[in-house]
C-alpha cells in the first residue's frame, strides 16, 4: 500500500503540469443479470466476474501520458474496482523513450509494467475495448495473468512515410515477474470478463481438493500473477505488418522462462509458460472492422505435475450502424473457442477444459462523453475439475449487461 | 477613370486555367499540385492575393494533407485535437520541430526556400502532411473532384506537377504552356491513386 501511495503522489505530480499531459478518465457502472452462483473471484465455480445480479462500478480508470522531455514519456493507468482483492492500484506504469529520428526506421524503448501489444480488441486507453464490455477468452487471460515488468525495444517503419503500402514493427523484450502465469488456465480454465489484474493483485479460484490439500500440491486457491519466484528473466519477441490502414497481422512468441521446479514460501509455484500468438485485423470499409486472435501454448509446473497445452481463438466483427441509418450505434459480435489439454498423469488434478462463448454487444453514444452498452453473452463448456463440486463437468453461463460509460 | 480602365485592362490580360486531374482509372485525383512558373516579368499588380496559410491537426491528421504556399509565407500550426502532437520535418527545404499541446497554436513558421517539406508527428507515425513551397505566386491544388482553377496573367509558363503519392515529379515532365485565354484541360496520370487518409488507433502508433 505504501508503494501505491508513493505512486499516487507521482501521479498527482503528473497532473499538476496539465498542459504537458494527455489524461483520460473513464467511469463505467454496469447492471448485470446472470446466474446466482459464486464467481471464481470469491472461490466459486462461475467463470464470471460477479456472483449474481447487481449494479457495480465495473471500471474506473485514469490513464495519463506525461511528457517528461522531448523523448521521454511517463505513462500510467490507475484503476479502481469494486471487486477482487486489490481494488486500487496501477495496471500499467512505464517510461517510453521515443526519440525524434530523421531515419524512416525509428526506435522505441519501454521500461516498466505494460502489456505486450497482442490484443486486437483492447485498443482504447487503459487497455479497454471500444467494442465489448467483456474481453475475449484470450485477452481476459492476458489481462489477469500477463504483464511485462521489464524492457521492450522496438524498431518500426511507417509505410506512408516511404510511399509504401506496408508498415512494420519488430520488437523484443526481457522481463521479470510473471512466474505464476499459467496457473489460472490450469486450475480455473479460460474465463471471459473485463477485470484486469492490478499491481500487487491476487486472483482467487475454486479450491480444487488436489490443489489445496496439504497431502497433495498444498497450494493456495489464489495466484499472484506478477510474482517473481525463480529470479530468471522471461522474454518475448514479435513482429507487426500492416497494409495501409486496412489490414494488420501481429505475431508474438512469449516464454516466461520460469523454473518449473521452484516454489516460493507462500507455496506459489513457478509455471514455465510459453505461447505463440497471432493477431489479425482487417477493415474492409471504414465502418466495418473484422478481427481475430489465435493463441497456442503450453505450461509446465514441477516434474510434470502439471503439464498442459492450451489454445484459444476468436473471430469478431464491429459495425458502425450509421451505415444502415442508425445514428450513433455500433454493434459487435464475437465467437470464442478455448481449450486446455491435460498431458500429465496427476490423477487428483485434472486440468482439461473446453468451451465456446458467443457475445453480442450494442453501444449507443448518447454524447461524445456518455454511452450506453448492452451486451449478452453465453459461455458454455466442460471442465474436468468441476466433478469435485457438482455431478457434471459441464457449465453454462449467461450474462446480460447494461453499462453506462462516462469519459472525460 | 484611369484606374478603372487599368483594372479593365488587367482583367483582359488574365485567364482562368481549369485543370481536371484523373488517375489511370479515370478517378478524380485530389491534392495534385500544379506550379506555374511565369517566363516573363510579373508586375506587382498581377500578384495574386496571399491567403492565410494554416496547417491544422484534426483527428490525428494534418489538415490540409497538402498545403501550397509561396516562398516567404508564414504558416500557422494549430492543434485542434485534444491530445499532444510532436510535429517535425527533416526535409532539407525546412527543418523544424514543434511541440503542440492540445488546442494550442504555435508561433507561425516562415517557409523561405522553394521545395517540398514532409511533415510528420513523432507520436502518431501515420500522420503525414506536405507543405509545397513555390517560388512562383501562381499555383493550384486539385480538390476532391480533381479540379483546380488558377487565375493566370497572359503569358508563357513552365508547368510543374507534384503529388504526395507520386515519386518525385515524374508524373508529367515539365512543360511550357502559353496562356492567352480561358483554358480547360484534363490530364490523366499513368498510375492509380488510392486515398490513404484515415487514422485508426487500433493499428497502434506506427
Amino acid at each position: 500500500m505504501r508503494f501505491t501511495t508513493q505512486l499516487l503522489t507521482l501521479f498527482s505530480l503528473a497532473f499538476s503540469i496539465a498542459s504537458y499531459a494527455d489524461t483520460d478518465f473513464l467511469f463505467r457502472g454496469t447492471w448485470t443479470l446472470q446466474e446466482n452462483t459464486q464467481s471464481f473471484q470469491n472461490f466459486g465455480r462461475n467463470h464470471q466476474r460477479y456472483d449474481g445480479n447487481g449494479v457495480r462500478l465495473s471500471q474506473a480508470v485514469i490513464s495519463t501520458d506525461q511528457r517528461l522531455t522531448n523523448d521521454w514519456t511517463l505513462s500510467g493507468v490507475l484503476n479502481a474496482y469494486s471487486d477482487g482483492e486489490e481494488r486500487l492500484n496501477f495496471s500499467q506504469l512505464y517510461l517510453k523513450y521515443r526519440p525524434l529520428s530523421a531515419s524512416s526506421i525509428k526506435p522505441e524503448v519501454k521500461v516498466g509494467a505494460f502489456y505486450p501489444a497482442i490484443s486486437a480488441e483492447n485498443t482504447d486507453f487503459g487497455w479497454l475495448s471500444p467494442h465489448f464490455l467483456t474481453n475475449s477468452a484470450i485477452n481476459s487471460w492476458i489481462g489477469e495473468e500477463l504483464r511485462t515488468g521489464g524492457l521492450e525495444i522496438s524498431l518500426r517503419q511507417n509505410g506512408r512515410q516511404v510511399r509504401s503500402n506496408w508498415s512494420w514493427k519488430v520488437l523484443g523484450s526481457v522481463f521479470k515477474g510473471n512466474d505464476s502465469t499459467g496457473t489460472l488456465l490450469s486450475w480455473r480454465g479460460f474465463a471471459l470478463h473485463d477485470r484486469q489484474s492490478l499491481y500487487n493483485d491476487r486472483v482467487n479460484f475454486l479450491p480444487i481438493p488436489g490443489v489445496i490439500d496439504e497431502e497433495r500440491l498444498d497450494a493456495p486457491a489464489w495466484t499472484e500473477p506478477f510474482r517473481e519466484i525463480d529470479n530468471r528473466f522471461g522474454y518475448y519477441f514479435g513482429a507487426h505488418v500492416a497494409y495501409k490502414r486496412s489490414a494488420e497481422m501481429r505475431y508474438y512468441y512469449y516464454n516466461n522462462n520460469a523454473d518449473a521446479n521452484v516454489v516460493d514460501p507462500d507455496r506459489i509455484y513457478a509455471w514455465h509458460t510459453r505461447f505463440h500468438s497471432i493477431t489479425l485485423r482487417y477493415m474492409p470499409r471504414s465502418e466495418l472492422t473484422l478481427f481475430s486472435q489465435v493463441l497456442y501454448g503450453d505450461t509446465l509446473m514441477g516434474e510434470k505435475i502439471v503439464d498442459n497445452d492450451f489454445a484459444s481463438a476468436y473471430v469478431a466483427a464491429a459495425l458502425d450502424l450509421n451505415t444502415v441509418g442508425l445514428k450513433d450505434l455500433t454493434a459487435a459480435v464475437r465467437m470464442d473457442w478455448y481449450r486446455v489439454i491435460d498431458n500429465d498423469n496427476t490423477m487428483y488434478d485434472p486440468n482439461g477444459s473446453r468451451g465456446n462463448a458467443y457475445t453480442i454487444s450494442v453501444k449507443y453514444d448518447i454524447t461524445s462523453r456518455f454511452s450506453v452498452t448492452t451486451e449478452w453473452q453465453l459461455n458454455s463448456g466442460d471442465q474436468e475439475n468441476l466433478r469435485f463440486f457438482q455431478p457434471s463437468e459441464n457449465f453454462t453461463e449467461h450474462l446480460f449487461q447494461v453499462a453506462l460509460t462516462a469519459t472525460l | 477613370m484611369a484606374c478603372s480602365s487599368m483594372a479593365l485592362g488587367q482583367d483582359e490580360q488574365t485567364a482562368t486555367f481549369s485543370i481536371t486531374l484523373n488517375d489511370s482509372d479515370g478517378v478524380p485525383v485530389d491534392n495534385g499540385v500544379f506550379l506555374f512558373e511565369p517566363q516573363f516579368e510579373v508586375e506587382a499588380h498581377q500578384m495574386p492575393q496571399q491567403e492565410p496559410a494554416i496547417m491544422n491537426q484534426i483527428d490525428k491528421q494534418f489538415e490540409p494533407h497538402v498545403l501550397v504556399v509561396k516562398a516567404g509565407t508564414e504558416v500557422t500550426f494549430p492543434n485542434a485535437d485534444n491530445l499532444f502532437h510532436h510535429v517535425y520535418s527533416f526535409s532539407p527545404t525546412k527543418q523544424f520541430e514543434l511541440k503542440l499541446y492540445k488546442e494550442f497554436t504555435a508561433e507561425p513558421l516562415r517557409f523561405d526556400t522553394a521545395g517540398v517539406v514532409d511533415i510528420g508527428c513523432n507520436i502518431h507515425d501515420w500522420m503525414l502532411g506536405y507543405i509545397v513551397v513555390s517560388d512562383s505566386p501562381y499555383f493550384g491544388k486539385t480538390d476532391s473532384k480533381g479540379q483546380s482553377f488558377i487565375s493566370l496573367p497572359h503569358g508563357e509558363y513552365t508547368v510543374r506537377f507534384w503529388h504526395p503519392q507520386v515519386e518525385g515529379e515524374k508524373a508529367f515532365p515539365s512543360q511550357s504552356i502559353a496562356v492567352n485565354a480561358d483554358t480547360e484541360v484534363t490530364w490523366a496520370l499513368g498510375t492509380t491513386i488510392v486515398s490513404d487518409d484515415g487514422f485508426d488507433s487500433g493499428f497502434g502508433d506506427y
